[in-house]
């Protein structure tokens, strides 16, 4: 059985502004590389939180049959809110530990779906580090982004 | 201008079109579609095909018209008991009748010739504020698939501007790679506008 992985990456101009995100699939046996699929998207007004989110979730979104894989996120926001926060969001009817209602609630009910499907490991990396999926990810988004910026 | 070829192949594999499983990258979209519509709200499928997303939108509680030019695809939504006409998109006359138009892979169908004319009447029936979902493949020039269908191909910064002349503003894009109905894996391109 190959490893799935499904490097993840947000990114905005401005905050919020317009902003991307990129999604870099491997599925890996060993070291050997089986398959690589790229995918990417933009928007004209968002956070870059919701573009870190918005990566992850297409990335589960476009796997149709369940999986098992690991995502591999900069995000802390993404990666703690999946594996931790949301469990409690989800008990307080998606309201925060001070009784607020979740910000991107959208999304975050939206990744509670998507990876239902599946069997989904997170794993947290710092950013422009020199992980080079990770590097690609990012040109991703920002590809995502760029005709969503004046004059882009 | 219509093209017949297309028509003719559709017709001869509605059958089989019609028990594809709906691709889940459209359903997800559709759904992002549908969270940004006033409730009840008017919503126009612009190339229905057999109905599978007008179905799913009026089980939403949306009201659906929908316009296909191939006569099998007009019965087979009808037979789902959608709202559906045999129409080309250059029968879309209305003005400002509609919270939403899904054109899911439908007007790339169309002659890159004709596609801004398509886009202009698109808005004119928009109300204000109206949101256009745009299904396209991603690609240059016009072409047939392995089985005749006629296609015109677009990138992604002429979406843009072609989006902007006819006077939308990009909400968002998505660009993936999904197989169709041919076989083959095309990237493909989702993206919503509001008018």
């Amino acid at each position: 059985m190959p490893d799935l992985f499904a490097y993840t990456d947000g990114a905005c101009s401005g905050n919020p502004g317009p902003g991307g995100w990129g999604v870099l699939l491997i599925a890996r046996e060993g070291d050997k590389v089986l398959k690589e699929r790229e995918l990417k998207g933009g928007a004209a007004d968002t956070t870059n939180n919701r573009m870190e989110l918005l990566a992850a979730i297409s990335a589960l979104e476009s796997l149709t049959r369940p999986s098992t894989l690991t995502i591999v996120t900069d995000s802390a926001y993404v990666k703690n809110g999946v594996t931790t926060w949301i469990h409690g969001w989800k008990r307080n009817n998606w309201r925060s530990a001070a009784k607020k209602p979740v910000k991107n609630v959208d999304l975050w009910q939206r990744i509670d779906a998507a990876q239902a499907r599946h069997d989904v490991t997170w794993e947290w990396v710092k950013g422009h580090a020199g992980h080079p999926e990770n590097e690609r990810a990012d040109e991703l988004a920002r590809a995502g982004m760029a005709p969503f910026k004046p004059g882009g | 201008m219509t093209d017949r070829e297309t028509i003719g192949i559709y017709s001869a594999r509605a059958g089989e079109y019609a028990t594809l499983k709906p691709e889940k990258v459209q359903e997800d979209a559709l759904a992002g579609f549908l969270a940004d519509m006033p409730e009840g709200g008017h919503i126009l499928d612009l190339g229905c095909g057999p109905g599978l997303h007008a179905k799913t939108m009026q089980a939403a509680g949306f009201a659906v018209t929908a316009f296909d030019a191939t006569p099998d695809f007009v019965d087979a939504a009808r037979a789902r008991g959608v709202d559906a006409r045999l129409a080309t998109f250059d029968d879309l006359s209305g003005v400002a009748c509609y919270d939403g138009i899904w054109a899911s892979f439908s007007l790339l169908h169309a002659p890159r010739a004709d596609f801004p004319r398509h886009l202009a009447a698109c808005h004119r029936a928009l109300k204000p504020a109206g949101i256009l979902f745009l299904g396209l493949k991603l690609g240059s020039g016009e072409a047939r698939d392995a089985i005749g269908r006629f296609y015109s191909y677009y990138c992604e910064a002429e979406l843009h501007q072609a989006l902007g002349i006819a006077g939308f503003s990009a909400i968002t894009a998505t660009i993936g790679a999904a197989p169709g109905l041919a076989g083959n894996v095309d990237p493909f391109i989702l993206m919503s506008a509001r008018a």
